[in-house]
């Protein structure tokens, strides 16, 4: 401790404004806060560090294996159990079985996707309309909704696969979306009607602004990370509506492929190749649990309520 | 006398939650005076912050109505509609919830300016920059977001979001409640000079009595739904008619110890009643001290006590 | 007066992931026998983590105690001792009334489940006997109609009736310490009026010491004896509550004061405001944690936190510190 003598005390007043912004407590954003929380949950961070794993695999995965996309038929190696020179061994033509999985990944996470993406839109924009206009046009509305869930899900998606006659990929998504978007949309209704009893939105009413910007402005943007919380549960359901559509001949057709569709191919000898349909089955249940964990956690991480 | 911006007459306005239907505001009738601070001020359930979101539209009014200039706002076209938000605007309580925590500040001021205001964005940019300047905040603050603001910083941002519409008119709801004390006071300061330098007029809404005392020109007193007393600040607060304004007054904490005012206050039987369930007669009587058959039959009426104080009691106070 | 509680050297800080937080840093005081002793302050000055940690019930949040910090009871130090015997005395000689009585009741559990259950923890009654000494403690806080209120929810009653049920949980086994955490700030103005009268009418009537913790300046001059002023995780004034009012020595008590309108001020007229807010406490913060925002800061006080002397810790109780008549903050804002 030093000695003090008068000129310590010297009155100087006040500090300038720069040093008291400097002691001043600082906060987090929102986003860092939910970042940090994410990277918190151990299961969650292995979940997303899966899928990216899996992405990549399914994308790449050709390439690494060393056989083509597009493989030919090869009696002399059919049916051969997981080896070096074929990782997951090979299916009833001979093909490459590892390369077959991460093909037919491809149409499966594609098709959980693209349906995850087209509910997010359709959700978003019908419940966000049916909260902005109320009244009896939003009861109207969820009213529709509300028929249309009452439908099991499955069944539609079986109608509709028999109705439209093709069975491509497209077609297959068309038919997932068109009652899935509405979860989804009682969702996004739901939270917008919260926000919309905010009081920066009845400023923003007050100030005159026209409702669509405020939909726009403000509902939407702090609205989307409970839908895209709801979207990643969504993705799980649809890969798995997808395997089961090519489970029971629905789905995807040769000489594409998807996880389910190998999975109905190899159910018949599963007494004799378990690989076969081990493999396809395998990676139908790592996904649908890895988007579920993600799911999970990022909810947790996004909940403004458990924020300190 | 300066002119009505307001005249409220017989406004009632009532909410249903579940079976109960609550009479938020029951029949109130004040004016507003062009250049005054009018408070309104009472306990929970009495309807105070219901009034002013009535009076500024939030709400449409259940019955009774609310002349602006003369004019019914019920009976605004469009473009006077648009006009009547421009010049009448309203400050929050919370300022956690009141700003649009994904917008930066100077978004959130310059969003009424883009409605009403057809300016470059040159233009806007410097009006961002002169209000945060009247409202003590440095132009560095104009990218930031709300998270990264102090309680007193956020209240300024919402004060600089009104200013932005250069209103005549502001409704204050609970301005300062949510603050510590040592930045109500910055707050409240900044408030009263706006007023001078800007010829506003302010609808306060607060429980805060002292505060209130010291800002207002006039207050109005309310009780589940209903204004028991109106009357200028000074005369209101030296001289409180109503039995249950007395008892108010009285149970504000004073910063004066030996004052006693704990002891010394009027004590107060039972609570507030649920507002879902208000006796019939005079709302008060349950409670007050001076009750009598005719009070508990029928409600008094607000009568003229003198001076422009106005009081609502049968009995005549000694 | 007896000493009933003596805090020693409390440090308390909480880890968060952009730094530690170091909500209390180094709080000695003392509560005697029948006193009321209030603890002021503004958000953030530790005035609630002081209360919670001498009780230990920051433990779950991560809350670190520093091992040099005493907290003594009956010749006991809380912060050591083993649960069992911390449990008998948490609720028992020294219970605690929080500021929501809505989040610290059980809103599934009746009234009088809930009080008779805390009676129960305490003493060895039967439900017969708990549930009598219930209804005599509702009586004790004065909500009338007892044997009915046990059978109602917390949903079903008033702000002020769970206030008052709150404070007859704390009061069930005769406590000769009850820590009052913001006790009256959620409710009506008339209400808490009713709630401290309260207070003050069991204090008197139990002989008991009541530790207020608050921000309102107000209730301080109306129920305490000794008051106790907080900023930055320190206490930076102490006294009776006519010594700080009437003369305050610290330039934050004297700006506290202040920045209440007052009966006395000119209506209308600027307030004294002080500049700034209270500081960020993962900040080291050598020196006064006051010094940015105080007039009379010196160039002592931004390098060293000044020592305790007359009940103030300030520099300007220095022998070579100028003398200066306080004021509050300045009259801009």
């Amino acid at each position: 401790m030093t000695e003090l003598s008068a000129k310590d005390f010297v009155i100087e007043g006040v500090s300038s404004a720069a040093e008291q912004e400097r002691l001043a407590a600082k906060s987090v954003t929102y986003a860092q806060d939910a970042w940090i929380r994410f990277k918190r949950n151990k299961v969650a961070v292995a979940a997303a560090v899966l899928l990216l794993a899996l992405a990549l695999l399914v994308t790449l995965g050709p390439v690494v294996s060393g056989y083509p996309a597009v493989e030919r038929a090869n009696t002399a190696s059919r049916n051969l159990s997981p080896s070096a020179e074929h990782w997951f061994g090979t299916d009833s033509m001979g093909r490459d079985l590892f390369n077959r999985v991460c093909l037919g990944g491809r149409a499966s996470i594609l098709i959980g996707l693209a349906g995850a993406g087209i509910v997010i839109v359709l959700g978003s924009l019908y419940g966000g309309l049916a909260a902005l206009l109320g009244g009896r046009i939003d009861n109207g509305m969820m009213r529709v909704v509300d028929i249309l869930s009452s439908v099991p899900n499955l069944l539609v998606i079986i109608l509709i696969s028999v109705v439209i006659d093709s069975k491509s990929i497209a077609a297959m998504i068309f038919a997932m979306t068109v009652t899935g978007w509405c979860p989804t949309a009682r969702i996004a209704r739901s939270q917008m009607l919260q926000l919309s009893q905010s009081e920066y939105v009845m400023a923003a009413r007050l100030m005159d602004v026209p409702p669509l910007r405020i939909v726009r402005r403000h509902l939407i943007p702090n609205a989307m990370s409970v839908i895209i919380v709801d979207a990643t549960f969504r993705i799980p359901g649809f890969i798995f509506s997808e395997a089961f559509l090519s489970y029971v001949g629905l789905g995807v057709q040769p000489p594409q492929t998807s996880w389910g569709a190998l999975a109905a191919a190899a159910q018949g000898m599963f007494q004799f190749y378990p690989w076969q349909l081990l493999f396809p089955a395998g990676a139908i249940a790592l996904t649908m649990l890895a988007f579920t964990l993600l799911g999970d956690g990022l909810r947790d991480a996004l909940d403004p309520r458990l924020r300190r | 006398m300066s002119e009505k911006l307001f005249q409220v007459k017989n406004l009632s306005k009532t909410f249903k939650s579940g079976k109960n239907t609550v009479r938020a505001v029951d029949g109130v009738s004040f004016d507003i005076y062009r250049g005054e601070t009018l408070s309104l001020v009472g306990e929970s359930g009495c309807g105070k912050t219901t009034c002013a979101r009535t009076l500024l539209g939030v709400y449409a009014p259940m019955t009774g109505s609310v002349l602006w200039l003369g004019q019914d706002t019920k009976s605004l076209t469009r473009a006077q509609r648009t006009d009547f938000r421009r010049r009448n605007q309203m400050i929050f309580q919370d300022p956690y919830a009141s700003l649009d925590p994904r917008m930066t500040v100077a978004e959130i001021i310059e969003e009424g300016r883009k409605r009403h205001f057809p300016e470059s964005d040159a233009e806007r940019r410097e009006r961002v920059e002169a209000l945060l300047d009247t409202v003590g905040l440095t132009g560095d603050f104009a990218s930031r977001f709300p998270h990264e603001l102090s309680g007193g910083q956020r209240a300024r941002v919402g004060i600089a979001r009104a200013l932005a519409l250069e209103p005549e008119f502001i409704a204050c709801d609970e301005p300062i409640a949510a603050l510590d004390v040592s930045i109500q006071a910055q707050i409240l300061n900044l408030l009263m000079r706006l007023q001078k330098e800007r010829g506003l007029t302010y609808l306060m809404i607060s429980h805060d009595l002292t505060m209130v005392r010291h800002i207002s020109d006039r207050v109005a007193v309310l009780y589940l739904g209903s204004i028991v007393e109106l009357s200028d600040a000074e005369e209101l607060f030296d001289a409180p008619l109503h039995p249950y304004t007395r008892a108010l007054f009285s149970a504000i904490p004073q910063a004066e110890p030996g004052s006693g005012w704990l002891e010394r206050r009027l004590q107060l039987t039972g609570e507030i009643p649920d507002p879902a369930h208000i006796p019939t007669g005079c709302k008060f009587a349950p409670r007050c001290p001076h009750a009598s058959e005719l009070c508990r039959r029928e409600a008094p009426p607000l009568s003229e006590r003198g001076g422009g104080h106005l009081a609502a009691c049968w009995e005549n106070p000694s | 007066m007896g000493e009933l509680l003596r805090v020693q050297d409390l440090r308390v800080s909480f880890p968060s992931y952009n730094g530690e937080v170091r909500a209390v840093r180094g709080v000695s005081f003392s509560v005697y026998e029948g006193e009321t002793l209030a603890m002021v302050g503004e958000s953030g000055c530790g005035k609630s983590v002081t209360a919670k940690a001498m009780l230990r019930l920051l433990e779950r949040s991560g809350a670190r105690v520093s091992p040099h910090s005493v907290v003594e009871f009956a010749g006991k130090n809380l912060l050591t001792l083993p649960k069992k015997e911390l449990n008998a005395i948490r609720g028992g000689a020294v219970s605690m009334v929080f500021q929501d009585a809505m989040a610290s009741l059980n809103p599934t559990m009746t009234v009088g489940n809930q009080l008779i259950e805390t009676i129960r923890a305490h003493r060895r009654l039967s439900r017969a006997e708990a549930a009598e000494r219930a209804c005599r403690l509702l009586s004790l806080v004065e909500l009338p109609d007892a044997p009915s209120l046990l059978k109602r929810y917390p949903h079903e009653l008033s702000g002020g009736q769970r206030q008052r049920v709150m404070i007859a949980m704390a009061l069930s086994c005769e406590p000769k310490l009850l820590i009052a955490d913001e006790p009256t700030t959620a409710l009506d103005v008339t209400v808490q009026a009713q709630i401290l009268g309260l207070l003050q009418r069991l204090q008197k009537k139990l002989g008991m010491s009541v530790l207020l913790i608050t921000h309102d300046l107000g209730l301080v001059a109306g129920v305490a004896d000794r008051v106790q002023v907080m900023y930055g995780g320190h206490i930076v004034e102490r006294g009776t509550t006519a010594e700080i009012f009437a003369a305050p020595k610290h330039p934050y008590t004297a700006a506290l004061l202040t920045a209440i309108p007052r009966r006395s001020m000119e209506r209308r007229g600027a307030l004294t405001a002080l500049p700034g807010t209270p500081p960020d406490l993962r900040l080291r913060l050598d020196g006064c944690p006051f010094a940015a925002r105080c007039r009379y800061a010196m160039g002592v006080c931004k390098r060293q936190l000044p020592e305790e002397r007359s009940g103030c810790r300030c520099w300007l109780m220095h022998e070579l510190a100028p003398k200066v008549e306080l004021r509050g903050g300045d009259a801009d804002e």
